[in-house]
This record gives C-alpha cells, structure tokens and sequence, in this order.
C-alpha cells in the first residue's frame, strides 16, 4: 500500500517536473530562422573562389602565372592570358572556375604569390539547373563593376603583324575574352 | 429569441426555427474553434520544440489551418475496396454529430444556457459516447488491420476511462446537490470546486484527456504503430470530421472541466461568457502542453493506470466526499 502511493507520488512529480521544463521552453526564444528570409551569418565557412579586389586600383590582382592552375587537385581552373604590347608582361582576359569540380580545399589560395584569391562570402544557398550555371567566371564581378580590368593594351595575336600595336589598342580598352 | 414575430408562429414551428438558428451558430463555432485549435496546437508544440510552427499564411500563420481545410475539401474521398460502404460513411458523421449536444447544456452566462436539462454534463457524457461506436464502425467498415486494431484499442480505452470521469464528477454533485450545469455553476460562486476537490480535477483531467484519444492516451492512433488507427483509410472531409471531432471533443472536455471545477462563468470584471471562454482555452492549452511533455503509454499500462489508480482513487475521493458532508451535515 505504502509502495503504491509512495509510486504515485513520485510519478505525479515526475510529471509535474517535465510539465516544467516543457513551459520554460516556450518562453525561449526559437532556435530556427525563416530560411529564405533570414539567414545565419557564418563564421567559418568556404565560399567559392572568388578574386581579391585591390583596394587602390579596384582590380584584381591576378598575375596569370599559373600556380593555381598546376597545384589545383581536382583541376578545376583554368585561365587565359595575352602578351601585353606595352612591357610584354602577361594580362588575365579569362578566368574560369569549375565549381562542380571544386573541393574547396583552398590550396590555390595558398599557393597565390600575389594573393589574389579568396574565398568569396558564404553563399551557402547556390543553386544552378544547368552545369554550366556552375562553371564560374572570375572576371565577372569586375566587370559588371565596370572597372577597366587592364590598363595595359593587350596583342591580339590574331592582329596582322605589321599593324602598330600601340595605336591599335587604346581603342579596345576592354579586352575581348576568347572563347572559352 | 423573443422576437415578437417569432412569438406569434405555431410553437412547433418555432421550436424548428430556434434548432435551425442555435444549430447553426453551433456549427459555426465549432468549425472556427477547431480551425483555431489546429492553428495553437501547432503554435504551442512549436514554441515547445524551440521552433516557430506556421508562420507565412496570415498573421502568424493564423489562416494555415484554413488553406489545410481548403485543400482538404479538395481531396478525393476514397473507398477502401471491400470496405463497407454505408458503415464507412456513417462512421465520420456518428463521431463529430454527438459532440454538438455537448454545447446544448454548456452554461455560457447566469442565462445564456440552449436548454438547461435536470441531468446536465451527464447527458453530455451519456451522448458523446455515441462517438466511440462511430470509431468502432470506423475501424470495422475500412477493411484495415490497423483501423480495426486502432478502434478496438479506442473502445477498450473509452470503455475503462469513462468510469473514472464520471467518479470524478460525482464528488462534485454531491458537494452541489444538482447536475444541472447553471446549478453546479452557481454553487461555486464563493469557492470553486477545484479547492474542494482537487483529486477529482486531476482525474477527471487525466480521464478526459484519455476520452478525446489525446496525447500521452493516443494509442488508438499510435503512428508509430498503426499508421493513423481508426482514421486511417477515410481522405478528404471524411478525415477532417474525425478531426474536427477530436478538437471538439477536446473543448467540450475542457468547457465541462471549467464548468464543473473552476466556477464556470463567474470571475471579476468581465462579463460571463469571456470568462467561461477563457477558464476553457487555459485548460485546452494545458491539454496541449501535456501532450507536448509526455510520450505514448503502452495499451497495457493505460489499462492498468485506469483501473489501478483513477478508479480507486475515485471511488476513494466519494467516499470521503460523502463522508465529510454526512458529518457536517450531524455536527451542524
């Protein structure tokens, strides 16, 4: 007899204690967010690949030298690049990403001499229906920015020889990008 | 309705209008009560979970539950092939009909009763029973193993918790001396009952919330065992009867409790019906958060919890009730 009631008593506690916790949490505030709406600002996170904009000159600072292209494991980049009539220095006029391929394992940036890489904001809702919405072109943001992405006049190496580089150049200031 | 042209008709006539009219608006509020119910249950159990439930239709989501209604109407009603036909459309109208004589008796003011009968909750009792045979024909009709399994186990349970329920009860006719509900609600005007009788409040909680197949008591639709139970081959607005009958059937649980324990419409300030209004939704919420705490019994310790603890302690609470009252009744 005194088990029993002792047994109803503890369990009419036992209830009353989870009855306690349950409505102290529904005056917490809700750990989820409205998805789309709302978004959690991530702390560590690999975005893709993205160019370093130059604070002075709002230009990338790719130097086309390849490093990332030769030490990229899943060998997702790939750019293109002309002689420069001015100095004979090479200029960028295509930079891709293949972001199907990407692992996001940062060694590009590392590699960078000139530290032109990073990885872009956390964008972690990227959706494509297409693979080719995926294949990423660096050159972009700069471009819809409208700044000029080379001053240095660029050979077309398609231009006839004898045709003087300099005059011909600063017509074109943007460089035409080969097709990819 | 005493509207002096109504009052000139032939009293048949008039006794038809006064059900068309009171039937409608009963209706009515039964319908927005379950759409409203819907939406808190889903609010509460959100808030609960640290989530935030519906938040996009209506102001907070208030209109989900009418897009849900909406689009359940849509739905096709299908026939289980070698179910019974006319059983199994009886089945959703014997569970959601009985629940309205509920609101005939439910005392919202001093004078705003439908009809005040002598046997009060009782005739509620004794017609929402009507419901578990509509689960039982339910179950039967659908040709489903798991319908069958969850309506015997919805009869078992209701047939066990109803002793419990009405125990309960009885310690507080005997403390009003009437069953008739503006009576009991009358006798409370100084003290509720639940001071007096606290045992009986909690039994006739834990029973009611067993009656409407409410959560920790829902084995009858156990989805981890059996689908949906008794419901679960009915579609469309067959399924939103039995869902609309287990929110009724919720309020009028709680509209009974209010009445019976906490001193139905008396309470300061405001007027009679938003307090008996209010006494009911606090105890619906309750029934919600207790469904949010606790897990599932088991079929067989539901049984015993019935047998082996409300009922003693059911009869114990009229025991003493009666006891108590036969002594003050020869000391005074």
């Amino acid at each position: 007899m005194i088990k029993y009631l002792t047994e109803i008593i503890q369990g009419f506690v036992g209830l009353l204690t989870g009855m306690s916790i349950t409505i102290r949490y529904m005056f917490k505030k809700p750990v989820t967010v409205i998805y789309p709406r709302e978004r959690i600002p991530m702390k560590r996170f690999k975005g893709p690949i993205a160019f370093v904009t130059d604070e002075k000159t709002h230009d990338h600072k790719c130097i086309a030298c390849n490093a990332c292209i030769k030490t990229c494991p899943s060998r997702c980049m790939s750019l293109v690049a002309q002689k420069s009539a001015a100095d004979g220095k090479r200029v960028l006029t295509d930079f891709k990403v293949n972001y199907m391929l990407c692992s996001l394992c940062s060694l590009c940036i590392e590699v960078c001499p000139t530290d032109a890489l990073k990885h872009d904001d956390p964008n972690y809702d990227m959706v494509s229906l297409t693979q080719k919405d995926l294949v990423m072109d660096l050159l972009k943001p700069f471009r819809d920015a409208g700044t000029p992405l080379t001053k240095i006049p660029v050979v077309d190496p398609n231009a006839p020889k004898p045709a003087a580089p300099a005059a011909a150049a600063p017509a074109a200031p943007p460089p035409q990008a080969p097709p990819a | 309705m005493t509207l002096p042209s109504l009052a000139a008709l032939d009293p048949v006539l008039q006794e038809v209008i006064r059900i068309i009219f009171w039937g409608t608006l009963v209706i009515l509020f039964i319908s927005v009560n379950a759409l409203f119910l819907v939406w808190m249950e889903r609010k509460v159990s959100a808030r609960m979970q640290l989530r935030q439930g519906p938040l996009h239709v209506g102001f907070q989501g208030a209109l989900q539950t009418l897009a849900d209604a909406l689009k359940l109407i849509s739905k096709e009603l299908v026939h289980p092939k070698e179910s019974d036909r006319f059983l199994y459309v009886l089945a959703p109208v014997l569970v959601f009909a009985p629940l309205l004589a509920a609101f005939l008796v439910l005392p919202l003011g001093p004078n705003l009763v439908i009809r005040d009968l002598n046997v009060g909750f009782l005739f509620v009792f004794s017609l929402t029973n009507i419901t578990f045979i509509g689960f039982f024909i339910a179950g039967w009709s659908s040709n489903s193993k798991y319908a069958l399994l969850g309506s015997m186990r919805a009869v078992a349970q209701n047939i066990s918790y109803e002793i419990p329920i009405l125990l309960s009860t009885m310690g507080v006719v005997l403390l009003a001396q009437t069953m008739k509900m503006s009576g009991l609600v009358a006798a409370q005007d100084k003290v509720w009952f639940i001071a007096l009788q606290p045992v009986a409040f909690i039994l006739f909680l834990v029973s009611a919330l067993a009656e409407a197949n409410r959560a920790p008591f829902d084995i009858p639709e156990a989805e981890s065992e059996l689908v949906a139970g008794f419901h679960t081959e009915y579609s469309g607005m067959r399924f939103a009867l039995f869902f609309l009958g287990e929110y009724t059937a919720i309020f009028v649980s709680s509209a009974i409790a209010a009445t019976l324990f906490l001193g139905g419409w008396h309470g300061p300030l405001l007027p009679a019906p938003f307090w008996i209004l209010f006494k009911t939704y606090a105890l619906v919420f309750v029934v919600m958060w207790i469904r949010w705490t606790f897990p599932r019994l088991r079929s067989d310790q539901l049984m015993g919890f019935a047998w082996k603890v409300l009922i003693p302690f059911g009869i114990f609470n009229v025991f003493l009730t009666a006891l108590v009252l036969q002594l003050q009744k020869f000391f005074a």
